[in-house]
């Protein structure tokens, strides 16, 4: 696996660098500001697996970095992982919201680091072994190579929409005490199956952004973060959803997406169809891991949805 | 499950462990006097050419190199000392508080943090 590490900090570039060279790790390049970075990542020269990157620095910064990269199409699924001393909340949902897959706080604990990497090598595995069997299967007519329809997808173009494991990485950072008070809710494409089968994979991925577009546009005045998970379900994270009448929200949502009907019948294509779960609650008694929530929101549109996030399927 | 993730892999070598702390540390050391030198000239231009906020910015960026680094390092004290100057500077910049009571308010903890590091580089 190939590192780009970037810090300021010349002193801790070379911690993160012997730390990676001692995991077995020694294709690493390391940057002391957001510009070289980008300048190493895309320069063709060197292309690497993963980004370690430090947020506070003078010039740009580590969150715009993760920004600017998240926009090249080649890194718009590669791991980033913020290695910082910034522990606010606020700092942490920025980089969540603007790409990051996990969160490191400093002063780096050699054990929790290791544990990190570990995360990111599986990750990069599994992607690996979805990319060749997904060339096996080949291209469909758009030149697009088709996932399965229970695999996880990244909503290309989608502000917001991030890997269900970054959203597990998210709670996990915040911690049960900062999660209090955070909602989930789960919505299942009722015909999604039917856009996976009998389409391109292009017009089943406009779908669900399509989908998304009408969520944000339902839910706008909520701060939340939104992952599909496969199967036609997408799971939507907010942190403080006050009072949502759900019955309610299925109800505008259909009929925000039923603005799109002509495009739709154009193409001879039903209109997509959502079904809204309930909203499932992060309270000070909870019992659990603050990810919990999530996958009590799967389980109430579709048990197996959330049977198949717990087991880890990554995005393809 | 994707919770496993963050369960601690196999642990290694003493030995392996201790190696890339140990490599940094002296460089991390050898640079104390640039570190120093750089502190003591931006509380110097402050208080000598206009006390602009700007100038207390850099010394707020300067004292977050120096705490996460350290702290990784083990030197907590240090760590801690460099945290502390940078939030509290951060925060009365973000505050609006008159730059030089801010670094008024400060200077106790730069000096602190500039003496622990000399401290290092002597012993």
């Amino acid at each position: 696996m190939k590192f780009v590490t970037v810090d300021d900090d010349p002193v801790f570039l070379e911690i993160m660098e012997g730390t990676l060279r001692n995991l077995g790790f020694d294709e690493i390049v390391s940057a002391l500001s957001a510009d070289q970075a980008l300048n190493v990542a895309t320069s063709g020269a060197f292309s690497p697996d993963c980004f370690l990157v430090d947020i506070q620095m003078p010039g740009k910064n580590g969150i715009d970095l993760v920004r600017e990269l998240r926009a090249i199409e080649t890194y718009r699924q590669t791991p980033i992982v913020m290695v910082t001393r910034m522990s606010d909340k606020a700092y942490i949902d920025d980089a969540f919201t603007a790409g990051a897959t996990d969160y490191v706080t400093k002063p780096l604990d050699n054990i929790e680091f290791r544990s990190r990497i570990g995360m990111v090598q599986r990750l990069h595995d599994e992607r690996k072994r979805s990319a060749m069997l997904l060339e096996q299967r080949g291209l469909d007519a758009d030149g697009q190579f088709a996932a399965d329809f229970s695999a996880p997808v990244l909503i290309p173009e989608m502000d917001n929409c991030v890997d269900f494991l970054a959203l597990e990485n998210y709670l996990l950072t915040l911690g049960r005490s900062r999660t209090v008070g955070y909602a989930a809710v789960s919505f299942n494409i009722t015909n999604a199956r039917f856009f996976h089968q009998a389409c391109d994979y292009s017009v089943f991925l406009e779908m669900l952004a399509d989908v998304s577009h009408a969520i944000f546009h339902n839910i706008k005045s909520h701060q939340f973060l939104l992952s599909y998970v496969g199967n036609g379900n997408i799971v939507v994270l907010l942190d403080n959803a006050g009072e949502v009448d759900t019955t309610e929200l299925q109800y505008s949502l259909n009929h925000t997406l039923m603005e799109y009907e002509s495009a739709y019948t154009m193409d001879r294509l039903p209109v997509p169809q959502v079904r809204a779960g309930r909203i499932m609650r992060s309270g000070v008694f909870s019992i659990g891991r603050p990810t919990s929530i999530l996958y009590r929101a799967l389980a109430d549109v579709a048990p197996d949805a959330a049977h198949a996030a717990n087991a880890g399927r990554l995005v393809a | 499950m994707t919770n496993a993730f963050r369960q601690v892999p196999p642990s290694r070598p003493a030995a392996a462990e201790t190696y890339v702390p140990a490599a940094a540390k002296a460089r991390f050391i050898s640079l104390i006097p640039d570190r120093v030198a750089e502190l003591d000239a931006l509380i110097e231009h402050f208080s000598t050419r206009g006390q602009a906020p700007e100038v207390l910015l850099r010394m707020a960026e300067a004292t977050h190199k120096i705490a996460g680094t350290a702290a990784t390092l083990g030197m907590a004290r240090i760590g801690a000392l460099a945290a502390k100057a940078e939030t509290d500077l951060r925060r009365g910049l973000a505050a609006g508080t008159e730059p030089v009571a801010l670094l008024r308010a400060s200077r106790a903890t730069l000096e602190t943090l500039m003496d622990e590091m000399e401290d290092v580089f002597m012993a």
